[in-house]
């Protein structure tokens, strides 16, 4: 009896294991194909290529590689919305790869790299010497007419269609800033955002600045001068002689040049890419848009160049996301130069070898016709 | 459970294992206790040899450094002399500072610059040499595509600037900028290096001079016959691209990148590629008394090496200028902490992806390099001739 129990239980499982197999196999194809497809890597050459990165030369070198090519679209969702053809540079194809993209606008995120509001014409200025952001009133002055004519212009042609507008900046949600902007966890009203105001004001206001001269005198070895010059005249001198700490404490807002809207959204470096990440998810956001003010080596190899951890550099973002750098919003740092554009020109190519790039002017909202856009 | 289970070991500081005790074991606690004692003892006897060679050192030669800055008006462009190598740099906010390096019977005049963002702008400054304290070190200059047989894998291999055209540019670069200065400063500097990655084979052995040995007229001719025999029995084919990629409907983006990468010297370059002896570029004329200097031997033997030369200065000159140029063993991170650095900023090239030039980069990373480092360029660089009347001190 056991044994004839024991038998008739062998089958049933046996059966089962056989009616599993079929299911799986039934399945396993349709959920595959769901979830991935092929994409032909067929580089066709592109004969007489214009210049990319082109439309703002004042602010970065156009890129006049001519060893061009075209590539099958990429990125290619259903009922797409928005046209966004970029490029990446591959060593071992030697040369440019272009690749057209059609993502759909909800799911995708604009977010601005640390759009600092100094010496932009607005309450906060500082006569302090290599301190913040650019780190002179000079280029300062510069990055803010980027922002005015290159970044608020498009940043303006996309909101409303965009799922969201997001600036980083350095720090944590503080009082003052929790009233003025929208963050991961809240909106402030426009009472609040008012208050917000005259308290960033009164808080800029009140610090007074206390900056230092040059070491007047160093003291130098006779056998190593060149390195005794530079421990006592570094780079960069944020000491607190010259309370430049102080004055970096303060709430950091967004440029003055950028008519931020009360749905954009501020993100914090203190709270790190996770939370970024997590947000962005339940967001539903799936592409970013990456621009800002300082998108350079400095960030991708040294995150914590504010103090901040690992969270607005580009490498984080592309591990998880459709990342396309927009390469005439992003500006690098131009130490020992006028202007940034070679400096920017160099750090987006060099950007070019791992990530997506893409322009301003190839990015391009239309309302989807219906059937009309898929092409796999 | 014993205690040893819980130790992280080989933590040295000394000579002494220093262990990391995560548990309350008797036998060990006593074996700790005693290598702390130890350490001590080896400890205060460091303490004492540190406290002789400060009062040493304070007793070493000492200036003040008047760091007084003047503006310059009207500034020329620097870098201006090699314009199709580095876009010359026009930052007009730029003061003299005074001699910076001033050595006694110096006969080397190296003026150079740097930024300082505390001055908002560019700050020269003379320096007065001894030629025979100075090196002058050649970061990798790669004998790739340069008819010695060491050729880029086809069709998709990458090598040194990483494609064929780049490289044959850099080769350019070494044969009308470096070559032609190298000549003019041997015999007249401490040292000519050129420093190269790995280790020294038997074929190196043979063919340079080390920092160990010199080999005879005999040994370079039979070298150099090894060398074209090993580099030119190779298949230099690799690995096509790939023609299909399998990308998810989520991330297209992510899943491209991770089947087809900007840059893979691995997959697409044949097997035994690298372990190939790799030669000094031909467009540079080695010579005998030239040292090559092997990456995998370390700094700290670099150093060694270049103290027991006597060399306390360093032009350095090489490829690239953001990556071995920078970062690797003779590259200016490690230089610089020891030695008197000046980097000649038109005898580097970075490189240069998505671009026809390198100039941009270039400029771009050696304006990078100034914040921390004196940049100088090659028409500055001058040997006193007889009768020479060196800049006062003042």
């Amino acid at each position: 009896m056991k044994r004839e129990r024991s038998m008739k239980l062998d089958k049933a499982r046996f059966l089962a294991f056989l009616l599993g197999l079929l299911g799986l196999s039934l399945f396993a194809p349709s959920i595959s194909t769901a979830q991935t497809r092929p994409y032909e890597n067929h580089l066709r050459p592109i004969h007489k290529p214009k210049p990319l990165l082109a439309d703002f030369p004042e602010w970065v070198e156009p890129i006049r590689e001519t060893r061009r090519f075209e590539a099958p679209i990429l990125v290619d969702d259903e009922d797409a919305d928005l046209t966004v053809r970029a490029w990446r540079f591959s060593f071992n194809a030697r040369g440019i790869v272009e690749v057209p993209n059609r993502l759909r606008a909800k799911d995708t995120a604009i977010i601005l790299v640390h759009p600092w509001a100094i010496n932009d014409g607005g309450v906060w200025n500082s006569p302090l010497a290599g301190v913040a952001n650019f780190c002179t009133p000079r280029q300062n002055d510069l990055i803010a007419k980027h922002a005015q004519t290159a970044i608020n212009p498009f940043l303006k042609s996309l909101r409303g269609r965009v799922a969201l507008i997001i600036y980083t900046l350095p720090g944590s949600e503080d009082p003052i800033r929790r009233k003025l902007y929208r963050s991961f966890t809240g909106q402030p009203t426009d009472a609040e955002r008012n208050e917000g105001l005259k308290e960033l004001k009164a808080e800029q206001a009140g610090l007074s600045y206390r900056d230092e001269p040059l070491p007047e005198s160093l003291q130098l070895s006779s056998e190593k001068p060149v390195v005794d010059y530079f421990k006592q005249f570094p780079r960069l001198d944020v000491n607190d002689q010259a309370n430049a700490r102080a004055f970096l404490d303060l709430p950091v807002p967004v440029s003055n040049h950028i008519e931020a809207h009360p749905s954009d959204v501020v993100s914090y470096d203190r709270q790190r890419y996770a939370a970024l990440k997590k947000f962005l998810r339940e967001k539903g956001v799936r592409h970013v848009l990456l621009g800002g003010s300082v998108l350079c080596e400095l960030q991708r190899y040294t995150p914590d160049m504010c103090g901040a951890g690992s969270f607005y550099g580009y490498e984080n973002l592309a591990q998880d996301f459709n990342l396309f750098l927009v390469g005439d919003t992003a500006l690098t740092t131009f130490p020992a130069a006028t202007t940034p554009r070679y400096a920017s020109s160099a750090h987006i190519s060099a950007a070019s070898v791992d990530h997506l790039v893409t322009q301003i002017s190839w990015i391009r909202y239309e309302t989807p016709k219906l059937g009309a856009l898929s092409k796999r | 459970m014993s205690s040893l289970d819980f130790v992280r070991p080989g933590y040295k500081n000394n000579g002494i294992t220093v262990q990391v005790i995560c548990c309350e074991d008797q036998k060990f606690l006593m074996y700790f206790r005693r290598s702390i004692n130890i350490f001590f003892q080896k400890a205060s006897v460091q303490c004492l040899l540190f406290l002789f060679l400060s009062f040493a050192a304070g007793n070493a030669e000492e200036r003040t450094y008047q760091n007084r800055l003047t503006r310059i008006q009207n500034p020329k462009p620097l870098l201006a002399d090699f314009p199709k190598w580095v876009e010359p740099i026009r930052e007009t906010n730029r003061f003299e500072g005074p001699i910076l390096v001033y050595d006694k019977d110096a006969d080397l005049s190296v003026r150079a610059w740097r930024y300082s963002y505390k001055a908002h702008g560019i700050i020269e400054m003379p320096n007065r040499l001894r030629a025979k304290n100075t090196a002058v070190i050649l970061v990798h200059p790669w004998g790739i595509d340069d008819g010695q047989g060491w050729k880029t894998p086809e069709p998709a291999g990458v090598c040194d600037f990483c494609t064929p055209q780049k490289n044959h540019l850099a080769g350019k670069h070494t044969r009308k900028v470096i070559n032609p200065f190298l000549k003019s400063v041997r015999k007249k500097v401490g040292l000519v290096a050129y420093s190269m990655p790995g280790n020294e084979t038997s074929i190196h052995k043979k063919l340079y001079r080390s920092f160990r040995g010199k080999p005879t007229n005999t040994e370079r001719q039979e070298g150099a016959k090894e060398l074209k025999q090993k580099l030119t029995r190779f298949l230099y084919q690799g690995e096509t691209l790939p023609v299909l990629l399998q990308i998810s409907r989520d991330k297209p983006v992510v899943d491209y990148f991770n089947q087809f990468k900007g840059l893979d010297a691995v997959r697409f370059n044949p097997k035994g590629f690298w372990e190939l002896p790799i030669p000094v570029a031909s467009d540079v004329e080695v010579d005998p008394d030239d040292i090559v200097i092997y990456d995998g031997e370390g700094y700290p033997a670099l150093k060694q090496n270049l103290d027991a030369h006597g060399i306390r200065h360093v032009l350095l000159l090489g490829y690239a200028t953001d990556i071995c140029y920078a970062h690797t063993c003779a590259g200016f991170e490690n230089l610089t902490r020891d030695f008197n650095v000046f980097l000649v900023g038109d005898a580097t090239l970075s490189s240069f992806p998505a671009s026809d030039t390198p100039r941009l980069n270039t400029s771009a990373h050696i304006c990078s390099a100034s914040l921390d480092h004196l940049i100088t360029q090659l028409s500055w660089i001058r040997f006193d001739s007889a009768g020479d009347r060196r800049p006062s001190r003042k």
